[in-house]
């Protein structure tokens, strides 16, 4: 198996002082996808806003591309190759469509007319996103606003994608198309991360399985060696 | 028409002070209620460049942003960058307007001092009606600034990024856009406009230590009229408050002026509490 390119080690972190994790440790590799799985505030969330940049840690290690990312500030990640996908579809509202993947790209560093044939690679991944191009971003559906998110998360070329249930409040014919593009992703040679709460459908695409409860791991495993997926979901609801 | 040429040029210096608040709202959600009191000292250095040290006139203009610029770097580091809460701020930024005002009074004392424009100040007729040099330059100022900053916000990736941040500034984060940074460089670009629009006003408003304080009301009666964060609602209000404050005045008496000004502001809060221009605040949850 190839090197991993994001460890986390016994990771320590919350919301300023307040801790929500206590002891996390997962791994993700190139061209696979790991999934976080876990109840309600379990901490999932939390980690990855801690991978990100955005939340402090408190303890533990976080080595991407053998280096340590606790000296990087959150928009310089970016530029490193992290890009993290929130939940909720934050898409900068009032701007259109093309202008919200040109910011996506804005870590490359390039001027407008380079970053607009950035573009192109998006479109050819989301073809209604060429059609809505000119629309703003707020007046799409909630599966195309995913796919702006996701496409502003890729204009930034990276090289490890966090995503926070991307399923998140979609319909469920939209949740198998929005899985389906993550699954092919990762045959690019991204490294995915993906928090769920859509049990099956993770579990579905995943390569790698770590489940957190309060804070901490009580399975990682890979995907080939789960026999029963009854355990993990005992497990996703804290039993 | 001499009326309103009037009104219109006392409204692009209200529009002026609504750009001020503008682009500090746009990029950091906090209001700088020092931005008048920035302008102020903009006019009294084009006052000292222009009379004291009899500069040239591009000089003074480069003069008076440098300085107000290094004047909002300084308010940026001290009443804004160590209070973390927007609400907080209206109130050092106002403490550090007031210190501005006292200062200017120190220096410059108490008197107005009649600022120069380019050339002679001397009235023309344009379309039936008499002006002065520097008020069509304040009316130009206004709306070019306008025009530039919206064309900014539009094609630039920096400007892009200023419009995303105001939206969601975690978000803009997360694409690497350096959100610290950017709403420094906005305090510092309000600084160096502030220089400039000195500059602009001083010939029409003089420069005086109250200054700050009359125009900081003024320009945000223009602002809540126009709506907050639209650059084009804040110079419809500020011609809006010019003209009716010098039509009142004209028709009604010089008591009048203020009056008929906030009456306008609550028929148009009562109409649309966003503001002429203003974008409704939608949230998703």
């Amino acid at each position: 198996m190839t090197d991993p390119l994001l460890t986390v080690e016994h990771l320590a972190t919350g919301y300023g002082d307040l801790r929500a994790v206590w002891d996390v440790s997962f791994q993700v590799w190139p061209g696979r996808i790991t999934v976080l799985l876990g109840r309600n505030g379990s901490g999932k969330t939390t980690s990855l806003r801690a991978v990100a940049g955005l939340n402090p840690v408190h303890g533990g290690t976080m080595t991407y591309d053998g280096r340590s990312l606790e000296s990087v500030a959150a928009h310089g990640r970016v530029a490193l190759g992290v890009s993290y996908v929130q939940e909720g579809k934050r898409v900068f509202r009032t701007q259109t469509v093309r202008e919200n993947l040109l910011l996506g790209g804005y870590s490359l560093k390039l001027r407008r007319r380079a970053l607009e044939n950035e573009l192109d690679r998006i479109y050819e991944l989301f073809p209604i996103l060429h059609d809505k191009r000119d629309d703003p971003a707020g007046s799409l559906s909630g599966g195309q606003q995913q796919m702006v998110a996701i496409g502003q998360a890729l204009m930034a070329k990276p090289r490890l994608l966090m995503l926070d249930e991307p399923s998140g409040g979609l319909a469920p014919s939209v949740v198998a198309e929005v899985m389906a593009r993550v699954s092919a992703l990762k045959d690019s040679g991204l490294a995915i991360l993906l928090v769920e709460q859509a049990v099956e459908a993770a579990v579905d695409v995943a390569d790698h399985v770590t489940v957190i409860d309060i804070g901490k791991v009580v399975v990682s495993s890979p995907v080939g060696e789960i026999d029963d997926l009854e355990r993990i979901k005992d497990a996703c609801m804290g039993r | 028409m001499t009326l309103i040429y009037a009104g219109l040029s006392l409204g692009a210096v209200y529009a002026l002070v609504a750009i001020g608040y503008n682009i500090v709202f746009v990029a950091s959600r906090s209001f700088n209620f020092a931005q008048a009191q920035l302008m102020m000292i903009g006019a009294f250095v084009a006052y000292t460049g222009h009379v004291t040290l009899g500069l040239p006139a591009i000089v003074v203009v480069a003069l008076a942003m440098v300085v107000v610029m290094l004047v909002a770097a300084i308010l940026e580091r001290v009443a804004v960058r160590p209070v973390a809460d927007h609400q907080t701020q209206l109130i050092t930024t106002l403490g550090f307007g007031t210190v501005l005002t006292g200062l200017a009074q120190l220096i410059w004392g108490s008197q107005p001092l009649d600022v120069p424009f380019f050339g002679a100040k001397e009235a023309m007729t344009l379309f039936g009606g008499r002006l002065y040099s520097f008020e069509l330059g304040l009316i130009v100022l206004s709306v070019v600034l306008v025009a530039v900053i919206h064309l900014y916000n539009r094609r630039m990736m920096s400007g892009l990024a200023i419009v995303a941040m105001s939206q969601d500034d975690e978000a803009a984060v997360l694409r690497g856009i350096n959100v610290r940074k950017l709403a420094f460089a906005a305090f510092a670009i309000t600084g160096l406009l502030a220089g400039l629009m000195g500059f602009f006003i001083g010939p029409k408003t003089f420069a005086v230590a109250t200054l700050g304080s009359a125009l900081a009301l003024k320009g945000f009666v223009a602002l809540a009229i126009g709506g907050f964060g639209s650059f084009y609602g804040g110079l419809v209000g500020g011609f809006v408050v010019g003209l009716v404050e010098e039509h009142a005045a004209r028709y009604l008496g010089s008591e009048f002026s203020n009056l008929s000004v906030f009456l306008i502001l609550i028929l148009v809060l009562m109409l649309r509490p966003t503001g002429l221009f203003g974008q409704t605040q939608e949230r998703t949850v």
